[in-house]
């Protein structure tokens, strides 16, 4: 079960400048075939298809558009959320630059579909150099009679990564601060100024007008049970072939990280970015689906060289200059852990700071307000579990408590 | 609302549709710690404290009592080791991030960071102490406040209710995570930023991060006494609670219960009776002889007004009171003047316009989607807090402010149009298309006014600013004539707090042969007094003032007024019996 190209189809192929090679390359077969449908049978077809989202929670897509489409209100958004700002992650950058007309398409098929006038690309700040191709896409495509079912607007980031995080990203579209709000309510209930509102990642809106156009069954048969479809994966860190491969649901990390991206002597990676899960390289035959490890598909590669105390402080410095503030849990706890991490690289931490590290990851897991702060403990807990010797071996028993 | 039933604590509780987990906890007396909340203005769910376990299935879910909406069915643990031991942890994070070396903080006693601390056994803190690195500067540029950021727990109390319920948006947040500060504007010094210092951010702080100067240390929540009132510095009759201790005046809060104001207060009822009131006193009877003032007997200076009030023919005595009275002492003054025959009587802020035949709700600005203001300023001076309660609502957006004023007004900066009083038609206009216009006026405005009304008829709502603060008690006193100081030899004030008199009157009433003033403060009446009737303050005052809506509000008294200063009422009786 290697690669597959379902999403990346276009990649290389088209000219992402010119409608006319994307049409010519079956573009906006899926746009057609969903506006002879009705908004729900729509709905219906990719709820069938099972595709679940690809921008960290996997959330299945269908039943999200469901909750927009019967939310109450004559008002409602579609959002693309092209923030990616996930450590190592950079496959939409990829989708963005080669098949703009894809994403389009599939924006206009979900307006279509939850009845929204009002569509909203939010685009990473560090981005910004990708904002007259898709803004071309846009023209090009309206200029075809495609959109005249809704407006879409590209709305440019600030630059904070956890505006990434759906409500936040709802908030900055607002021109508020960047704040995570609390969930319920959900956007599809209640999400931009208030109204039913659906946030998709770039890959899951990429599906879209694969399935429309291929249908239900086609996507059922790629993938497990519970997973379907591919995932698109950006690999870097110790490979000797950084870059973004599309694998189907299932595949193996070895084969990912080991057969096509050629790393050699790997000592453990990191799926999902500096939020993702950390697994050990006794563990690389792991299938990759959302019941294992997938998060937003970044794959960091760590070999024997590298250590792991000041590959998780990395990830710490990251969270501590990244959390928004609002909830107190993330503001704090991402702080103290870097200070501790700190400690144990400086030997000048106490055993006590050990116990600390695991009290204050559970609760920064359990009690912070949004993803951010909840993951970020993600590879302090998973390395305490695989390199637990590693820890001890830094604490300096020295240092009085 | 439909009733729900829900299991907390392995007990069977009620609940409506619409509750929070919270609010079904608060309704059943469970007693859940919070710290971020605060009843009446929106949750944001950000300090974590009001964790309760709910079971689904697998593991149970950790989430916020304030922002979970309670359903029917729903299974709660709201006390476990484990939620307790993750509080602990917030606390402690608080507690080690800033300074809260509570024996120098003037919060101690009432905060509720230390409160909680206590509840939860922290005695000591597993992380070393290590505030922010950012500058933390202690914020004294403004004239009531002090804002110390090292106190601060970043709780966004003061955030939210400085822009959802007062409409200031002056406070914000710079910086994310550890770096985050609270800050005025783009972070200048809260005295030299937009803040109008209405105060509300000082009264919801849960630590000592936002003090009122005056107050700090002069006493804990349980060492105070706490007297409801009503504010009598504008017809809002905004609800107050008055902080004294030992017949001592210390601070003045917005009652959260109180109908016009829910809560809020402006700078002229919280901060300026107290810090800018710097009048001498009149705090004795006084008799002018050779040109002086001089000190005299309750007797003396009661008679000398008598005297004076029984032989001067009745066309010449002038009566002019302030609107800082009580309805009751307003229809004595109205009751006695009758009984002499003096006619000659108005109220200081002059003749008062017709008012609209029905009252109004200021609840009413909720509902409403375009707002006319004509003549009124709202951002200074009198009836700020209608102005707050307006401004709040352009948040939402679809709500519109038009300011018809030939004048530039601090409203100025949050509407949609400003037109000029020529420019009355396209107000007009506007309040036609509108689904719920409210029209704001005064009686300077009055000629506008009744031609909106007489085109928009029922199609919009209009609200009256009286000229002064129980404008609508001298109204039901029958006070609403003018007082002509040209016809009046002797003249009687009622002046309680009033200062703000022209120079033109006063020079009148100079020229009068007689003045007799009964008045809280002796300026600017020592110029033009023969006699000095020393009487209450606000804050001494008993009785009913009746407000801008119509609605008939109790003044209570606070502290004793100073040994020979007497009520109004009082006096006034007091010198009916001696002219008899
Ligand atoms: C801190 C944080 C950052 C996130 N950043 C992104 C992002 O850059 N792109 C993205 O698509 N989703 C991101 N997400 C996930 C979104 O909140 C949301 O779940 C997603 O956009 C939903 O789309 P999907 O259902 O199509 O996956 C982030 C979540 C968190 C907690
Ligand atoms: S703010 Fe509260 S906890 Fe902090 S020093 Fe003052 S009393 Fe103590
Ligand atoms: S005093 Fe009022 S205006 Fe000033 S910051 Fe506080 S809440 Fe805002
Ligand atoms: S100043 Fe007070 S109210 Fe404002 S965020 Fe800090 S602790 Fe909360």
């Amino acid at each position: 079960m290697p690669e597959k190209r379902v999403v990346l189809k276009n990649c290389g192929v088209i000219d992402p400048k010119d409608i006319e090679s994307f049409i010519s390359n079956g573009g906006f077969a899926g746009l057609k075939k969903a506006m002879d449908m009705t908004p729900s049978e729509v709905i219906q077809e990719i709820k069938d298809s099972n595709l679940r989202g690809r921008g960290g929670a996997g959330f299945p897509t269908g039943l999200k558009w469901d909750f927009a489409s019967k939310a109450k209100g004559d008002e409602k958004y579609v959002i693309c959320n092209a923030d990616e700002g996930e450590v190592g992650t950079f496959k939409d950058r990829v989708i963005l630059e080669e098949d703009p007309f894809s994403l389009i398409e599939a924006v206009a098929i979900a307006s279509y579909a939850i009845g929204a006038k009002e569509a909203f690309i939010y685009l990473r700040a560090e981005y910004h150099y990708l904002l007259e191709n898709l803004q071309n896409a846009i023209d090009q495509t309206k200029d075809k009679g495609f959109l005249d079912h809704v407006n879409i607007i590209i709305y440019e980031g600030a630059g904070a990564y956890v505006c990434g995080e759906e409500t936040a990203l709802i908030e900055s579209i607002e021109g508020k601060r960047g704040d995570s709000r609390p969930r319920p309510p959900f956007p599809p209930s209640e999400g931009l100024w208030g109204k039913p509102t659906i946030v998709n990642n770039v890959e899951t809106l990429m599906n879209i007008p694969r399935i429309m156009a291929e249908g239900k069954e086609w996507f059922n048969s790629i993938g497990t049970e519970s997973s379907k479809g591919t995932k698109v994966l950006s690999v870097s860190g110790d490979v000797n072939k950084p870059g973004v491969y599309e694998m189907v649901m299932g595949s193996s990390l070895k084969e990912l990280v080991e057969d096509l991206a050629g790393a050699e002597n790997v000592k453990m990676v990191q799926v999902g970015g500096a939020s993702g899960r950390i697994v050990p390289f006794e563990n690389i035959d792991t299938p990759l689906t959302f019941e294992t490890v997938l998060g937003a598909g970044g794959v960091l590669v760590f070999n024997n060289t590298r250590d792991v105390i000041e590959m998780v402080k990395k990830n710490a410095e990251f969270f501590e200059e990244e959390s928004c503030g609002k909830c107190f849990p993330c503001r704090e706890g991402t702080k103290r852990m870097l200070e501790i991490l700190e400690r144990l690289t400086e030997g000048t931490a106490s055993r006590i700071d050990l116990e600390f590290l695991e009290d204050l990851s559970e609760t920064m897991a359990l009690t912070s307000l949004c993803g951010l702060g909840q993951a970020a403990p993600n590879s302090v807990v998973d390395t305490m579990e695989f390199y637990r010797e590693e820890y001890e071996s830094r604490v300096n028993d020295k240092v009085k408590v | 609302m439909a009733e729900i039933t829900l299991t907390i604590n392995d007990k069977e509780v009620k609940g409506e549709d619409g509750d929070t987990i919270l609010n079904v906890c608060q309704k059943n007396d469970i007693d859940v710690p919070t710290l971020c909340h605060f009843d009446g203005i929106p949750d944001m769910g950000s300090c974590r404290i009001c964790i309760v376990e709910i079971e689904g299935s697998g593991r149970p879910r950790i989430s916020t009592s304030c922002t979970t909406p309670a359903t029917d069915g729903m299974i709660i643990q709201t006390d476990t080791e484990k939620l307790r031991g993750m509080r602990r942890n917030v606390l402690e994070f608080l507690l080690s991030e800033g300074n809260h070396h509570c024996m120098y903080c003037a919060a101690s006693g009432d905060c509720e960071l230390q409160d909680l601390a206590y509840r939860f056994g922290i005695d000591y803190i597993k992380m070393p102490v290590t505030p922010s690195e950012e500058s933390t500067h202690v914020d004294s540029s403004q004239r009531y406040l002090v804002a110390d950021p090292n106190r601060c727990i970043l709780c966004y109390r003061c955030v939210r209710v400085c822009n959802d319920m007062a409409g200031n948006q002056v406070l914000g947040i710079s910086n994310r995570g550890s770096k985050a500060q609270i800050i005025s504007d783009m972070g200048e010094n809260r005295g030299e930023s937009g803040c109008v210092s209405c105060g509300t951010c000082v009264q919801v702080c849960p630590t000592g991060a936002i003090l009122d100067r005056r107050s700090a240390y002069m006493g804990r929540k349980t060492e105070v006494d706490t007297t409801k009132s009503t504010c009598l510095f504008c017809s809002v009759g905004c609800g107050n609670e008055i902080i004294s201790r030992d017949n001592y005046l210390i601070r003045i809060e917005g009652d959260w219960d109180a109908e016009p104001n829910k809560g809020l207060l402006c700078v002229l009822g919280r901060f300026s009776p107290l810090y800018d009131e710097c009048r001498a006193r009149a705090n004795k009877p006084m008799i002018r002889k050779d040109d002086q003032l001089q000190k005299a007997t309750w007797n003396e200076a009661l008679n000398a007004v008598a005297e004076k009030l029984k032989f001067t023919d009745k066309d010449k005595i002038g009566g002019l009171v302030s609107t800082h009275a009580t309805t009751e002492t307003l229809k004595l003054f109205a009751k006695y003047s009758d009984d002499m025959g003096a006619k000659n009587v108005g109220c200081i802020e002059g003749p008062i316009s017709d008012p609209p035949e029905k009252g109004f709700d200021l609840s009413d600005l909720n509902d409403a989607d375009l707002y006319v203001v004509v003549g009124e300023d709202l951002s200074e001076g009198l009836h700020q807090v209608v102005g707050f309660l307006i401004k709040r609502n352009l948040i939402e957006r679809d709500k519109r402010l038009v300011i018809v004023n030939d004048e530039e007004t601090g409203l100025i900066e949050f509407a949609d149009k400003h037109l000029k009083i020529s420019e009355l038609d396209k107000a007009i206009e506007l309040c036609k298309d509108a689904e719920n216009p409210i029209v704001v006026y005064n009686d300077e405005a009055i000629n506008q006014v009744d031609k909106m009304r007489e085109e928009l008829a029922d199609n919009a709502k209009f609200f009256w600013m009286p000229p002064g603060i129980n404008s609508r008690g001298a109204l039901a006193a029958g006070l609403d004539g003018e007082f002509d100081p040209d016809k009046a030899s002797c003249v009687y004030v009622m002046a309680c707090e009033a200062g703000d008199i022209s120079e033109e009157l006063l020079s009148k009433l100079k020229k009068a042969d007689f003045v007799a003033v009964q008045t809280s403060y002796m300026e600017p009446w020592d110029e033009v007094a023969d006699v000095i009737l020393p009487t209450t303050i606000w804050a001494e005052r008993e009785g009913t003032v009746i407000n801008m809506e119509g609605q008939e509000l109790k003044v209570n008294k606070a502290v004793d007024p100073p040994k020979e200063v007497k009520a109004e009422a009082d006096i006034l009786n007091a010198l009916a019996e001696k002219i008899g």
